[in-house]
């Protein structure tokens, strides 16, 4: 039974051989270039895990929910995209990741907030339960 | 004279097996899940052939069900579960290229695909050559 394992072994190393050279060499004569296409960074990027809240071109130290939401209640009128990151390393919580894009007012008060279903009342929500 | 006829005709007929279980089976399957792959999504090639990997991968573990059936394998069961797992090892390697081909120092996508359409050719082979050297159909 050994001896079988191991033609089966070696004649599956072949095979595999054999059919990806027919494959590299199909490749290379019909789409040369796309042999040269290199992985993106961005697969890695969505691995990695922050520690840190970005705003739009800014970069915040971790803060509580409830500020991060007041402030942005704050601003003026503008489009943000923002990303609440969990501070576990290596976990990001799908329920943190916010959530964009931030559109029009922003609302004044929590009803206001609710009413307008907006991502501020949510950031609010979870930051709520986050602390 | 006759003897040496059939002995021949027979040996011919396990290569012809042993030939469509090796290369025929996996490079049918390659094709079929590549087009198939090309039919209902948008993705590149490489994604494509990465696919066709994993799904080498998915199929091999039903091949590993012939080998429960084969009574000229001596302790067929334990066997084809040692041979399944082997499969299941192979299919997280190929998982973990897919994952993690940047950490393990391959930086295009072709080997990466490669790589992975291999493990899937591999896992596909193994149970099918050792059903035919078993005497196995």
């Amino acid at each position: 039974m050994a001896i079988r394992f191991l033609i089966a072994l070696a004649t599956a190393m072949g095979s595999a051989t054999l059919l990806l050279s027919v494959l590299y060499i199909g490749i290379r004569i019909f789409a040369p270039k796309t042999l040269e296409e290199r992985i993106p960074d961005s697969a890695r990027a969505s691995e990695l895990t922050p520690t840190t809240l970005i705003v739009q071109d800014f970069v915040l130290p971790r803060m509580p929910g409830l500020e991060l939401a007041n402030l942005l209640a704050n601003q003026e009128p503008r489009t943000a995209n923002v990303y609440f990151w969990s501070s576990q390393p290596f976990r990001r919580s799908p329920s943190l990741e916010l959530i964009g894009p931030y559109e029009g007012a922003a609302p004044q008060t929590q009803a206001q907030a609710q009413e307008q279903n907006s991502p501020i009342y949510r950031i609010n929500q979870i930051a709520a339960t986050v602390q | 004279m006759k003897r040496d006829r059939v002995r021949r005709r027979r040996y011919n007929e396990d290569m012809g097996l042993l030939i469509l279980s090796a290369v025929g089976l996996p490079f049918l399957a390659v094709v079929f899940f590549s087009f198939l792959q090309a039919a209902f999504s948008k993705l590149g090639l490489w994604a494509i052939v990465s696919h066709a990997g994993f799904d080498l991968c998915k199929v091999s573990i039903g091949i590993v069900g012939a080998m429960f059936l084969d009574i000229q394998i001596r302790a067929a069961g334990t066997v084809a579960a040692a041979i399944l797992v082997l499969e299941f090892i192979i299919s997280i390697i190929a998982m973990v290229i897919e994952k993690r081909a940047k950490e393990m120092g391959i930086e295009r996508e072709s080997s990466r695909a490669f790589s992975i359409l291999g493990c899937g050719i591999i896992s596909m082979v193994i149970p099918a050559v050792m059903i035919v050297l078993s005497g196995g159909d």
